[in-house]
Parts: C-alpha cells; sequence; structure tokens
C-alpha cells in the first residue's frame, strides 16, 4: 500500500511536470529541427515520423549570424551591466551606511524603498518619458538605462542592507583595532566577505535589465537599437518561429543559470527575511 | 559610539537672516517654474490661434464650395518632381511673391488643373500667408515665423495645400508617423477630434496639427520652437532673495514675542506683491501675444477677400470663432475696419493660466511660511547639526538617496501633477499650465454612467453608447478593475494550489529524486516572464503543442480563444505557472521548519492527508506563507508582461496596468493621453495601497521587519 502510494506520487509528479513544462520542452525540440517540420512537430513525434537524425543545428547558426540578433544581445548586455555595475556599487555604499548607522531620516528612507518595490514598472512609463525628452533621452541606451537604474536600485540597497545586518560589527572593530582606517576596512574586509551579497544584487538587476520589456518597446523605436526583449518579440511577429524558438533558447540559458544560482538568497530577500526561521 | 555635537547654535540675526532667505527662494522658485512654463506657453499659444484660424479657413472653404469639387478627384501628377518654389514660378510668380497681382499664368507654361479654382485661389491664398509668415530663412527669423505648412484633404485627395507643387503632384505630406510605425496593420480607428503628428517633407521634422472632420482634414505644419531654460533669471533670484533676506534682520531689535509676526507679515507682504506684479505680467503678455496675431487674420481676410473667396466679414469671424476639435478658438470682432481680438473669448485661456499659479503659489507660499517659522524655532540648525555630525553616513548614501530621489521621488511628484493636466502624447510643447484641467481627468475615468450602465440603467446606458469612441471602447475602468480582481484572485489561487502541493509532495523525504523534481519545478519561475509569455502564446496558438496534442488524442477543434470565460483562466493559468514555483519554496522552507515530532504525533493521531495539510501544516506555515501570498498577489495584480504579451494586448482582456500601456504606446485612442493616463496611473495606486494596507491590516502583518 505504502509502496503503491509513492509510485503514484512519482507518476503524478512526472506527468504534472512535463504537462507544465510542454511548451518549454516544445521549443526547445523545435529550435533543433528545420523550419518546415516546425508546425506539426508534436504529432510528427507522436505518430513516429520524426527522427534524431534529422536534427539540425541551422536555426542556431542562422540566429548566431543575424546582424540585429547580435545587435540587440549586444544592447541588452551593455545596458544590463551597466546597470547592475552602477545599482550594485550605490546599493553597496547606502546598504552599509543604512545597516552601521543610526540617523534621522532612516526610516522614512527604508520604508520609502519599501514602498517603491511593490509599484509596478508600467506606471513610472509616463513620467519617464516626459522626462526623457526633455532631456533628450529618449530612444537612447542611456535614456533606457536611467530608467532600468530606479527599479533595481532600492532592491540592490535592499539586500545589501540586509545583509550588513547579519555581518556582526566585530569584524570591522577588529580592523579598526588593527589601525586600518574606513575605506581599508571596507576594501580589505568588508568587500571580500560580501560578495555571496554582491553576487546577488548583480545577478538580480541583470536579470531584471535582461527580461524588462514594456519600457523598451515604448523608449526605443530604431530596430538597431532594440534590446532583446522587444526584439525577440519582433521576431516573432514576422512569423519568424524558428529564430524565436532558437533566440528563447539562448536568451534564457544564461538567465535560468544566473537565477537558479541564487534563487534561495533571492527568495530570501524579497521576502524581507520573513522566511528566515 | 560618538555623541550629538551642536556645532551650529545660531543668533536671533541668523535665524532671522536663514528663515527669511529660505521663505523667499522657494517663493521665488516657484515663480521661476511658471514663468518658465508661461512664457514657452504664450508662445505657441500665439501659433495655436494662427493655426485654428487657418484650419477654421479652411472649413469655410470647404463648407461654402465643395458643391464645386468633382465626384472624383483624378490624381494629376503632373509636375513630379519639382520644388513648390519653382511649380510657383510656373504658375508666373517668378518676381517674389506677389501672388495677389494681376498677373495671369502664361498660357504656354499652364500646368493642367483638374481641382476646382475656388480650391486653387485657396492655395494661393495660403501659399501667401505661408511664405509672409511662415518658413524661416534662418535661425533668426523662428521668433516670428512659424507656420511651415498647410494641406486641405478630401478623403486622400489634396484638394488644397500652400505648396503648389504637392497640390499638382497630389502627394499628401502630412502624415502621422506614430500611426505608421506602430499600428501599420491595426490602423482601421478613427480620430474623431483633432490629432498632433508630424509633418514630413523637408530636412527636418516638424510638428503639425491635424483637424479631422468627417470628410475633411486639415493639416497645419509649424515648426517647433525650443523649450527655453531661463536658468539666468534663477541667479538674479538668488541674489535678490539674498538682498531681500537682509532686510529681516533688523527684526532682532523688537521684542521676542513680535519677531515672529512681524517676519510672517513681511514675508506675506513681499508674496503679494510679487503676485500681483507678475499677475499684470501675465496678463500683459498675453494680450501683447494675441495682438501680435490680429495683422495676421487681417492680411488673411484681405488676402480672401480680394481673391473673391469671402463676401463679408461678419461670415469670416463667425467661423474664426469656432472650437477647433478641443482647442477653444479666440474670437474677432470686425467692428472699424480691422479685425480685433473679442477679449471676452481670451478669458478662458486667461483663467487657465491664472488657476494654475495661484494653486502653485499658494502651496509654495504656506509650504515658505512653515520654513520661515520653522528656522526661528531653530529647526535649520539641528539639520546642519545632524548633516554634520554624521556626515559619514550621509557621505555613504548621498549617492543612493539622490538617485532615489531623482529617478522615483521626481517621476511620482510629476504623474501627480501631470494627472490633473491634458498634457498630450506628442509633447509639442510642455504646457503644463495652459493644460491644466484640474480634475478633470479623473472625472473622466470614474465617470459614473458606465457603472450605472453596467447595473442596467437604461439612461446611463444611452449615454455610454452615444458617447465618443474611445469613452465607448476605452472608459470603462470599473470593468477593467473588476477584470483585475477576478484575474488576480483566479491566478493567486491557482498558485497556491499548485504551490503548497508541490511543497507538501516534495518535503516528504521518502521521495525520490526530490533535487531533479524541485529544479525542474522552478523553471517557470525563472525563465524570463515575457519569454514565458510568448511561449505560452504561441503554444496554445493556431500551430502550438496543445493544439498538436489535442489532435493526436482524438480531440479536434480546440481552440483557446473559442470561449471568452476560458480564455479569461487561461490568462489566470500562464501568470500562475510563472508564480507559483516561489509559493513552493516559501512554502518548503516553511514546512522544513516543522520538527519531525509534530509530524508524528499527527501520524499517531491518525490524521489523514488533508487533515494534516489542513489541520497542522497551513497554521504552522501561516506567518512565513502569508506575507509571500501578499507578494505574490502584489507581482500578479502588476504582471504586466504575462499579460499584454499573452493576450497580445487584446483589449477585452486588459489589466489595469495593461490599460495604462494602451493608452501610451497606441496613438490612435485618445489624444491628450499623457495626463490621462498619469491620472490612471496615481488611481493604480491608491488602489494598490489601499489593498496592502487593507491585507495587513486583516492578516496582521503589521509586525514585519524593515
Amino acid at each position: 500500500m505504502k509502496r503503491f502510494y509513492y509510485v503514484l506520487i512519482q507518476i503524478i509528479l512526472i506527468l504534472s511536470i512535463v504537462i507544465l513544462l510542454l511548451p518549454v520542452l516544445w521549443v526547445v525540440l523545435i529550435s533543433f529541427y528545420s523550419k518546415d517540420v516546425m508546425r506539426t512537430i508534436f504529432s510528427d513525434i507522436l505518430q513516429g515520423k520524426l527522427h534524431f537524425a534529422n536534427l539540425t543545428l541551422s536555426n542556431y547558426l542562422y540566429i548566431l549570424t543575424d546582424p540585429n540578433f547580435l545587435r540587440w544581445v549586444l544592447n541588452s548586455t551593455i545596458v544590463a551591466v551597466s546597470v547592475a555595475f552602477v545599482s550594485t556599487f550605490i546599493g553597496f555604499m547606502a546598504g552599509y551606511g543604512i545597516s552601521r548607522y543610526q540617523f534621522p531620516g532612516r526610516r522614512p528612507f527604508l520604508i520609502s524603498l519599501l514602498v517603491t518595490q511593490l509599484f509596478p514598472i508600467a506606471m513610472m512609463i509616463v513620467p519617464f518619458l516626459v522626462i526623457m525628452s526633455i532631456l533628450g533621452l529618449i530612444g537612447t541606451l542611456q535614456g533606457l538605462s536611467l530608467a532600468y537604474l530606479a527599479t533595481t536600485l532600492p532592491f540592490s540597497i535592499w539586500i545589501l542592507k540586509g545583509f550588513f545586518d547579519t555581518v556582526p560589527h566585530d569584524i570591522e572593530e577588529a580592523a579598526e583595532v588593527d589601525g586600518a582606517t574606513l575605506l581599508q576596512s571596507i576594501g580589505y574586509v568588508l568587500i571580500p566577505i560580501s560578495r555571496p551579497a554582491l553576487a546577488t544584487s548583480f545577478i538580480f538587476s541583470f536579470v531584471t535589465c535582461w527580461n524588462e520589456y514594456a519600457i523598451s518597446f515604448v523608449f526605443l523605436s530604431d530596430v538597431s537599437l532594440y534590446t532583446l526583449p522587444p526584439g525577440i518579440k519582433s521576431m516573432l511577429d514576422n512569423n519568424d518561429l524558428a529564430g524565436f524558438a532558437a533566440a528563447v533558447v539562448l536568451v534564457s540559458i544564461p538567465v535560468v543559470l544566473l537565477f537558479m544560482s541564487i534563487r534561495k538568497e533571492l527568495v530570501e530577500s524579497v521576502t524581507l527575511g520573513s522566511v528566515k526561521e | 559610539m560618538n555623541f550629538f555635537v551642536k556645532k551650529y547654535s545660531f543668533s536671533n540675526s541668523q535665524r532671522l537672516f536663514w528663515g527669511a532667505f529660505l521663505a523667499l527662494f522657494l517663493i521665488f522658485f516657484a515663480l521661476f517654474i511658471h514663468v518658465w512654463l508661461f512664457t514657452n506657453s504664450v508662445e505657441s499659444f500665439k501659433t495655436e490661434m494662427k493655426i485654428t484660424s487657418l484650419i477654421n479657413t479652411s472649413k469655410l472653404i470647404y463648407d461654402k464650395y465643395s458643391n464645386e469639387l468633382p465626384a472624383s478627384l483624378e490624381e494629376t501628377g503632373k509636375s513630379k518632381g519639382k520644388s513648390w518654389l519653382s511649380a510657383y514660378e510656373e504658375e508666373g510668380q517668378s518676381s517674389g511673391f506677389d501672388l495677389f497681382g494681376e498677373k495671369k499664368a502664361q498660357p504656354g507654361k499652364e500646368v493642367k488643373k483638374t481641382e476646382s479654382t475656388k480650391f486653387r485661389d485657396f492655395s494661393f491664398v495660403l501659399g501667401y500667408i505661408i511664405t509672409n509668415y511662415g518658413l524661416p530663412m534662418d535661425e533668426t527669423e523662428l521668433l516670428n515665423k512659424d507656420l511651415w505648412s498647410v494641406e486641405v484633404i478630401k478623403g486622400d485627395k489634396l484638394i488644397a495645400s500652400s505648396d503648389l507643387g504637392s497640390l499638382d503632384s497630389g502627394k499628401i505630406s502630412i502624415k502621422n508617423l506614430f500611426r505608421i510605425k506602430k499600428d501599420s496593420t491595426e490602423n482601421n480607428f478613427t480620430v474623431e477630434e483633432r490629432d498632433r503628428g508630424f509633418f514630413i517633407g523637408h530636412d527636418k521634422v516638424k510638428k503639425c496639427y491635424t483637424f479631422k472632420d468627417e470628410d475633411l482634414t486639415v493639416g497645419v505644419g509649424y515648426i517647433e520652437r525650443p523649450f527655453v531654460f531661463p536658468y539666468t533669471s534663477l541667479i538674479i533670484y538668488f541674489i535678490l532673495s539674498l538682498i531681500l533676506a537682509f532686510a529681516f534682520i533688523p527684526i532682532k531689535f523688537l521684542p521676542e514675542k513680535l519677531r515672529l509676526y512681524v517676519g510672517l507679515v513681511l514675508i506675506v507682504i513681499v508674496g503679494f506683491v510679487i503676485y500681483s506684479a507678475y499677475s499684470s505680467y501675465m496678463d500683459y503678455t498675453i494680450y501683447s501675444k494675441t495682438e501680435e496675431v490680429k495683422p495676421f487674420i487681417n492680411d488673411l481676410f484681405k488676402s480672401m477677400y480680394d481673391k473673391g473667396l469671402v463676401e463679408s466679414k461678419a461670415e469670416f469671424s463667425e467661423y474664426l470663432s469656432k472650437d477647433v476639435g478641443d482647442i477653444k478658438s479666440v474670437s474677432f470682432n470686425s467692428s472699424d475696419g480691422t479685425f480685433e481680438i473679442n477679449l471676452n473669448s481670451l478669458n478662458y485661456y486667461k483663467n487657465l493660466f491664472f488657476t494654475s499659479f495661484i494653486i502653485l503659489y499658494l502651496s509654495v507660499f504656506l509650504l515658505s511660511i512653515w520654513i520661515f517659522y520653522y528656522t526661528l524655532k531653530g529647526g535649520f540648525e539641528s539639520w546642519l547639526n545632524a548633516l554634520y555630525n554624521y556626515s559619514v553616513v550621509y557621505t555613504f548614501i548621498i549617492l543612493a538617496l539622490l538617485l532615489v530621489f531623482i529617478l522615483i521621488g521626481v517621476p511620482f511628484i510629476f504623474t501627480i501633477i501631470m494627472s490633473f493636466t491634458s498634457l498630450s502624447r506628442y509633447l509639442s510643447d510642455l504646457n503644463l499650465a495652459r493644460q491644466f484641467v484640474g480634475f478633470y481627468n479623473y472625472q473622466d475615468i470614474l465617470n459614473i454612467h458606465h457603472i450605472l450602465a453596467m447595473i442596467g440603467f437604461e439612461k446611463s446606458k444611452e449615454i455610454v453608447e452615444s458617447s465618443p469612441f474611445f469613452v465607448r471602447n476605452f472608459g470603462n475602468f470599473y470593468q477593467v478593475l473588476i477584470n483585475t480582481f477576478l484575474y488576480t484572485f483566479f491566478s493567486v489561487i491557482i498558485q497556491i494550489t499548485l504551490g503548497i502541493l508541490f511543497a507538501v509532495i516534495l518535503n516528504d523525504n521518502k521521495v525520490k529524486f526530490r533535487g531533479i523534481y524541485q529544479v525542474l519545478l522552478i523553471l517557470p519561475w525563472v525563465i524570463p516572464t515575457y519569454i514565458s509569455a510568448l511561449l505560452w502564446k504561441e503554444a496554445l496558438g493556431q500551430y502550438g503543442v496543445f493544439k498538436q496534442l489535442f489532435d493526436s488524442i482524438g480531440l479536434e477543434g480546440f481552440n483557446i480563444y473559442a470561449n471568452g470565460t476560458v480564455y479569461f483562466l487561461s490568462i489566470c493559468f500562464v501568470s500562475a505557472w510563472y508564480a507559483f514555483p516561489f509559493v513552493m519554496i516559501v512554502t518548503l522552507s516553511g514546512l522544513q521548519g516543522i520538527s519531525e515530532s509534530v509530524k508524528d504525533a499527527a501520524l499517531i493521531d491518525g490524521a489523514g492527508w488533508f487533515k494534516t495539510l489542513f489541520s497542522i501544516y497551513l497554521p504552522l506555515i501561516r506567518p512565513t506563507l502569508l506575507p509571500s501570498v501578499l507578494l505574490s498577489s502584489i507581482w500578479t495584480f502588476n504582471n504586466f508582461n504575462i499579460v499584454y504579451l499573452y493576450t497580445g494586448g487584446n483589449d477585452a482582456y486588459d489589466i489595469l496596468i495593461t490599460r495604462i500601456y494602451d493608452f501610451i504606446s497606441r496613438p490612435d485612442l485618445r489624444v491628450f493621453t499623457y495626463g490621462y493616463a498619469a491620472a490612471y496611473s496615481a488611481l493604480v495606486f491608491v488602489i494598490l495601497l489601499i489593498y496592502i494596507l487593507s491585507f495587513a491590516k486583516v492578516t496582521k502583518l503589521t509586525e514585519r521587519t524593515y
């Protein structure tokens, strides 16, 4: 009886995972087949018409030689890396300051940071569009990066503040006793031990920018300036399912790996420590 | 640790000086902001008056002579490739632009005409006006010349144009760039009111107004004025408030009780002087700008009269006073020989400028009075002391503080301000002052007739049915609100069910390959959301994997779009598909915190699977689960990517966030979208705030750490 129960559990798990992940399986599969079998690939497999010998890498070759796609990857990388770097750097300083010192204005600042995380990015598009067009930054990657910074910065500050809360004061005090200045103790002591938190903040900011669609679609009108999300959407609009499938797989893999590596820290950070026992 | 050092301690005269300086500079700053907006607004107001009079004149000509137009306008296409200047020369206007002399076109050079001569005459009038009042030859002329081109279009045929070359070739230059770019596939909307677009036709892109009637389109291209920022005047205001602040120092000789009141009275007096001076300045400027339009109107009438296009002044001024779309016209009196501006009709614009100024000024004024009071009581010193004592911390957080203020605070405040204006999408000018509309946007969004019509009031239904296109199809805020809540509710239910079920199953030590399953089940959460949405859209679509799956097991005719409810639930499901791993991870970590003895006790008592779940697990993990449910419901509420990309922006399945996005990204929907969308955003903000606060209150989440 007990044994039957566990076999049943296994079957249910496998079945439900297959159904839930069917679109993902499908897109990975079609990215390896030639264009003409795309639309009927699944029924072909079920009926045994399709053979693994027909596997091809042509979709990947096609997408990797497409100048537009490479341009989008470059744009996305530039925006995401620069935003992630700036937001982690500023988040590190602010997180350290907020965590270590009590000062007037600390509480309202923290509450405002919390509140900003709860509101959708689409709400900020209108003022951003107006402000950026006054500054002449509309349609440029710089303007887009500024808009993204607004969304990633509060979270970076929050993650790093939460991390420094868990690091005991004694570490810096020991460094101070040894004669280190504040900057030295930050450079030689704090940065090395806060590497995981810095990585979390960097990866989260990177992935947020890498995945953002709404703002980039409105901000960028020039196809050569597109980032990946509007670019990939435009491939689908052009009925380019083969290119879409290959692009989706290529674009998702780094994100999935990065997110998988920090998922524990991420869940802890977004639930603001309430998950911790 | 260190203790608070009182480095700064002000004497009475210092306090008076700083208080007065801060208060006065704030007042001057408000003045500066309004002067900045006003001077720019009033310039484009002038241009707008010219544009509306040209549009109204075109309407007059069309109403009078449209019967003279041939039934079908044939394309002539004779003088392609010629510049419009050379086209004029061919018409016999070689010596300058003396279009109204008696010269007739030379017979041999005559270009084939198919249009009615009245409209051709009108084209000459337009060409004359444009050469006199538009088309600047260099940068210095920009201030006086602002028009670029006029085109009158019936259906899709050009019937009159200030550019004879394009009239003969039939080439229409006024187009709406936005529409061409993003809505080429669904260009089947009719814009009922005025539309602002761009004008293509020269080396630089100019702005234009297009007015559309049922069958008449008038486009006026104009040259956009550079937005001037008078930063030098800010320095003057700074010095002025410094000087004035010195005058406050003698107050210290007064008895202590009187000081505050005398200072306040002085500030009020200064404020009032500034107010009255600026009011009369505004009055004068508006008047003088309209005076500058007068010769234009007179010239327009004279040339029309000379050509015999219009018989009387009364007829002309009647048409001039008509409103163009939502622009109120300024009417003209034609009493003694020339046209004079009717000062009463200017009042509408004056009121707009004055109301916006009074609101801005009053609020800043109250703030500055508070600052004066606060500084006298020693508040300014305490700020300086805090800055001095915590200088290390503030250097750490100053960058973050500034960036958060600039990138989040300013846009937020700006949204609130914009929601009280009718700011248009094309941002040809940032006339927040002139476009001030009070609570009109909110009134429009919260239109009570929509809710009454939904309940079933016949009268409200009629009102909604007879309202303009936009209100009829996109104005129902309540419907979207209900949709959003239904969508959030169902999606969260699915998330919680899936998440808890998988968590409980995976929490069982005896289930094999738990690690693999867990990684696979987290995948939906880590795949980029825009990709998930597009993926599900394709997978459930016509050629998608689910269609193939159902076909192969014999269930032909699977169509997710066939039934509205099913499609709606599929949106909820896709959104839940993305979010359930988060609930699962949180529940799992909560379940792992439950000690083995509790589980054993439940087993010994003979509790079944469901009983254990509902009576033991769920109550125990409640403190960790509830905040996550709150978070994930907010994310679901805000999940733009999934809903927008999965539905492809389908208006019937909009949630609040995607509706806002529609207003911004679809230029065909409405003219004054930015103000409207800002008001929508502000309402969504309020709704979210109410939701978060009430959720926190109901579930007693208030002890959350921060």
